[in-house]
């Protein structure tokens, strides 16, 4: 049973699911196997991470979806791009590696992502009906500062660290 | 018709997707900076399994599925930065970010 704010009482909220499922899935096969150019594969994948962004909104995660749009889409993609024009000459090479490699990965791939969703499908989940208070920023927030203020300072000190480490590594000297 | 409301196990299983998807990009890119296309992929298929079990599981810690996927876009991004530093140091020194190329350290 479905509680009655759920997005996926309405057709739209489930339309909504569908739409984006399909075509983060079809822009995330057409990156990994079709795609040969670097930028066309990063404009793909711009593409699933709005979809997944739309994922966590129906999810009633709204603060991460915010936060999945600013960072992923506004930030690290702009980044790789960058990234993308700094090295100029290495777009056109073949991009993938040899058939039996391909192969090989295949079947990683395959064999992993089988074994995953049979797990999933197969598990009895103990799953409740009541949605999250919505808006979760403030409760996140209150977690952030008390239960997981270890982790945050870390993930403060790594930003600093990783922001003055890349600025060290990319200087031209 | 239903299988066509979305549950716990559509999120799941379109994680899990992402994440295979991802991989057979990791292992199969000569590209440098594709691979780290792919792995930001992983991520995503990853995220999306904490956001959903942090949305449907029955838990005393209702949130901590999203301090998790906060955490992972955390060092997503530093990782990126890092990775890309990186990947242009390498290309100013060998003139390519091809993977397979790069054999410095062959015996």
């Amino acid at each position: 049973m479905l509680a009655s704010n759920d997005p996926f009482t309405t057709f739209v909220g489930t339309l909504a699911f569908w739409i984006s499922a399909i075509a983060s899935i079809a822009a995330a096969y057409m990156m990994v196997a079709r795609i040969k150019n670097l930028i066309r594969a990063a404009l793909a994948l711009t593409t699933v991470l709005g979809g997944v962004a739309l994922m966590y909104a129906l999810l009633g995660a709204d603060f991460l979806a915010v936060a999945q749009l600013v960072v992923y889409v506004g930030a690290i993609m702009v980044l790789i791009i960058f990234a993308i024009f700094m090295t100029p000459g290495q777009i056109d090479v073949p991009g993938l590696v040899g058939t039996g490699q391909r192969l090989g990965a295949m079947a990683v791939a395959i064999g992993v992502g089988a074994i995953s969703v049979w797990v999933v499908v197969i598990t009895p989940w103990k799953v409740r009906d009541s949605l999250l208070d919505i808006p979760t920023a403030e409760s996140l927030g209150g977690l952030m500062l008390t239960r997981y203020v270890l982790p945050f300072e870390i993930a403060s000190l790594l930003l600093t660290v990783a922001l003055i480490g890349a600025i060290v590594i990319a200087r031209e000297d | 018709m239903e299988f066509l409301i979305p549950g716990l196990r559509h999120f799941l299983v379109l994680g899990s997707i992402l994440f295979a998807l991802g991989m057979y990009g990791v292992l199969s890119r000569r590209n440098a900076i594709g691979i780290l296309l792919n792995i930001e992929l992983m991520l995503n298929g990853v995220n999306l399994l904490f956001v959903a079990f942090a949305r449907y599981l029955s838990s005393e810690q209702e949130l901590a599925g999203q301090m998790f996927a906060i955490f992972i876009i955390t060092q997503a991004a530093a990782e990126a930065a890092v990775g890309l530093a990186i990947i242009i140091a390498i290309y100013r020194q060998r003139r390519t970010i091809q993977v397979d190329q790069l054999d410095l350290m062959k015996g």
